[in-house]
């Protein structure tokens, strides 16, 4: 029945690399930051890279809108790789730790 | 680049504030802000009618008294807002002027005057846009040409709807509005310039901005010319009169107290006696007690109080740790411990409160603050070097300079269970674009329904509705196997736009979010644009009336030293005679009908004149005539003193 049709948008597929980042590898992202080649900028060296570009590619500066885009999609996805990663390594840190305290409690 | 054959014109920077609005410009190297008519650097946002004619700041506040119910303000309280909305019942009990629904499912507010004798009801945004006419004036005045763009601030907590509204009002005001900068952010500016941090070094400083009616906090990264917003929060409904209110009420419940009868009723009395709370608030900022005095307030009761600087804190101190809680909600957002941020703008009136300077203080653990930049006219500062960036007029210390703002409120769709899915998170940088695949629910659904929603909250319901929109004609099949591609595109002033997309079909459906909910259409801006004009005609032709008077009375000068000038060889006795006569009439018809004549009047009146001293004296008409004209320059002189009135 067409009129009792109350359609709602329904669940929505994530794309695998979380945000709308689909066709983003690292190294494409990176080079769109000028950083090609590095691997693992730290998040300082992200944000520096990040400003040298926008000085020449936002639509104020005379850039496009789209390329700006892009390079703020660039941006984000490395920097949530890069937090990703550090959580990940403070998760390690953290569990590493506790493994050591466990082990000395034992030893005591 | 501006071609250098176009006309010259300047791009302003405008601070339309809640209380007050104040007008910059980029020129020579500098920025200047431009003072009003009455020669004050911050202009009251009021506009109110009289029987003759609109008032527009100063002339509108001064009168506010003798006529609370045809003065408007905050108008910026009710911009973008329904009539509905708890805010603005709430505020409409305050207000001494009249404020109507417009009966239309958007639920718009209506303010409504009486003019001539007839009720006249205004959008905010006309109201807003007389403002920013008002502004724009004022700028042409000093610079001598034309005003055709501007950036207008908003504060950063704005939502769409309220800057799409405030877009508007430019519109209707005749300017094109290049951008919508966040009031702290352009305050940023104004700070980063002052200090001209050329270190290479990453600074990060907080931006306090409490004004008359709007509350933002905003955290900034600087680096060389790169401005860049980490975060930003606030209240878009806390500011200096909330606090006279407080005032307000408290005397108000004084006066009853004292002789039992109630002054609310009467709006001229809540009128003289807010004024006085605000001067009082102000005062208590320099001096520690105040007394608040206004005689025959009510009844013909005389009303005095002692308020102290404590008291005033005590009344409000709910607001000032209220102001709190986005400071620390933008120093988490931004993932910056207090310790990190170099320094404390503060930018608005209120920040000049010496509890509000206290709480901060306390709260970054005794760190000084920043007051080396004038919290009244640093966001016009900012708004006016940010016009100069985008227009392309500055030199080349602003040309490299970069604002990199983000987006205040979090941005998604409506999904299955009332939930919202976000799309857009808060404080992202715009101009931003996130797209993001759904699919259906149901088996054989052929359209979706993609309603899109502003802010924080889980369910939608709780949330800030902006629009909806159909995508229709998706190819039949099983639920969950269509791919719809959302949209959301974010541009430089914070201005949403969504799309739609079926992957398969490639049918495609977008709203601009400004079509939708509470915003003018084009043809309503189209409709404002004629009554604005229509104003500015009346106000012409007023000017124009009183040219044409002063050109009179200029050339009954010329007239009567040309027939003194002339000895009785040259004119007969008679002639002469006539002649004064004919000028005394001529003044008194001036003093009499003149009053309420208009320009063609003065014009008839002068011709008739020049005839008459053609037709009678024509013998020495060559005399006289270089008599009237013989000071050419002065003559000139004295007209363009009338048109600069």
């Amino acid at each position: 029945l067409m009129d009792v049709a109350f359609v709602r948008l329904g669940f929505h597929i994530r794309s695998q690399r979380g945000f709308c980042l689909r066709s983003l590898s690292e190294g494409g992202a990176l080079e769109m930051l000028g950083l090609k080649g590095q691997s693992s900028p730290e998040l300082r060296e992200l944000q520096q890279a990040f400003r040298r570009q926008a000085l020449e590619m936002h639509p104020d500066r005379g850039g496009s809108a789209e390329a700006f885009r892009q390079l703020l999609e660039a941006y984000t996805f490395l920097r949530r790789s890069l937090r990703r990663g550090l959580q990940e390594r403070g998760k390690r840190l953290k569990e590493g730790r506790e493994k050591w305290k466990k082990w000395e409690e034992e030893v005591e | 680049m501006q071609p250098a054959s176009e006309e010259k014109s300047y791009a302003v920077g405008i601070d339309l504030g809640t209380t007050y609005s104040c007008v910059g410009v980029y020129k020579d190297g500098e920025v200047q802000i431009i003072a009003n008519d009455q020669g004050n650097r911050t202009t009251p946002s009021y506009v109110a009618w009289t029987e003759q004619e609109r008032l527009l700041g100063d002339a509108a506040k001064n009168q506010v008294a003798s006529n609370p119910t045809n003065t408007v303000f905050d108008a910026k309280r009710l911009i973008g807002r329904r009539f509905d909305d708890p805010i603005v019942q709430a505020d409409l009990k305050l207000w001494p002027f009249k404020v109507v629904s417009d009966g239309t499912k958007d639920d718009k507010p209506l303010i409504e005057i009486f003019y001539q004798g007839v009720a006249k009801k205004f959008h905010p945004e006309e109201i807003s846009s007389m403002i920013l006419t008002k502004m724009k004036q004022t700028a042409e005045a000093y610079l001598g040409h034309r005003v055709r763009e501007a950036v207008i601030t908003v504060p950063a907590y704005f939502n769409d709807a309220q800057r799409q509204a405030t877009k508007d009002a430019g519109e209707i005001a005749g300017l094109r509005v290049l951008r919508i900068v966040n009031e702290p952010t352009a305050a940023a500016i104004a700070y980063g310039l002052d200090k001209s941090t050329s270190a290479q070094k990453e600074t990060h400083i907080l931006v306090f901005d409490m004004g008359g009616g709007t509350f933002d906090v905003s955290v900034l990264a600087i680096q060389e010319s790169v401005f860049e917003v980490k975060a930003t929060a606030g209240d878009p409904h806390l500011g200096g009169e909330d606090f006279d209110n407080r005032i307000l009420s408290h005397c108000i419940a004084d006066f009853r107290r004292k002789y039992q009868s109630d002054p609310t009723r009467n709006q001229r009395a809540v009128r003289r006696l807010r004024t006085q709370c605000e001067r009082a608030k102000r005062l208590l900022s320099t001096q520690t007690s105040v007394t608040i005095e206004v005689d025959s307030l009510h009844e013909g009761n005389d009303f005095s109080i002692r308020l102290s600087r404590a008291k005033f804190e005590e009344l409000c101190l709910d607001y000032f740790k209220k102001a709190m809680e986005p400071v620390e909600q933008c120093l988490k957002d931004s993932n910056l411990p207090q310790k990190a941020i170099s320094d404390i703008v503060m930018v608005g009136g209120s920040t000049r409160i010496p509890k509000v300077q206290e709480l901060i203080k306390a709260f970054f653990h005794g760190k000084e603050l920043c007051k080396s930049i004038n919290p009244d006219e640093a966001v016009a500062y900012g708004a006016a070097v940010q016009a100069a960036i985008v227009s392309g007029h500055g030199s080349e210390e602003v040309q490299n300079m970069l604002l990199l703002d983000v987006a205040p409120l979090s941005l998604g769709i409506e999904t299955a269970g009332g939930m919202m899915q976000v799309l857009i998170e808060r404080n992202s940088t715009v101009s931003t674009s996130k797209s993001q695949d759904f699919t259906t629910f149901e088996d054989y659904q052929d359209h979706v329904d993609i309603s899109v929603y502003e802010g924080e909250r889980a369910m939608v319901k709780d949330n800030n509705f902006l629009g909806k929109f159909t995508l229709k004609d998706i190819p039949k099949s099983l639920r969950g196997v269509p791919k719809i591609q959302v949209t959301f595109t974010i541009d430089t002033n914070g201005i949403l736009q969504v799309s739609a997309e079926d992957a398969k079909s490639n049918k495609k459906s977008e709203i601009q979010i400004a079509n939708e909910k509470g915003r003018l259409t084009q043809n309503d801006i189209q409709k404002m644009l004629q009554e604005a004009e229509k104003y500015k005609g009346e106000d012409e032709i007023s000017k124009g009336d009183m040219l044409a008077k002063e050109e009179l009375k200029v050339y009954f000068q010329r007239f009567d030293k040309g027939i003194q000038d002339l000895d009785a060889s040259k004119l007969q006795e008679q002639d002469r005679e006539r002649l004064e006569k004919k000028l005394a009439d001529a003044y008194h018809w001036l003093e009499h009908d003149g009053l309420k004549a208009g320009k063609p009047e003065f014009e008839a009146k002068q011709k008739e004149l020049q005839a008459v001293m053609n037709t009678e004296t024509w013998t020495f008409a060559g005399h006289l005539h270089s008599a009237l004209y013989r000071n050419d320059w002065e003559w000139r002189a004295a007209l363009l003193v009338c048109r600069e009135f």
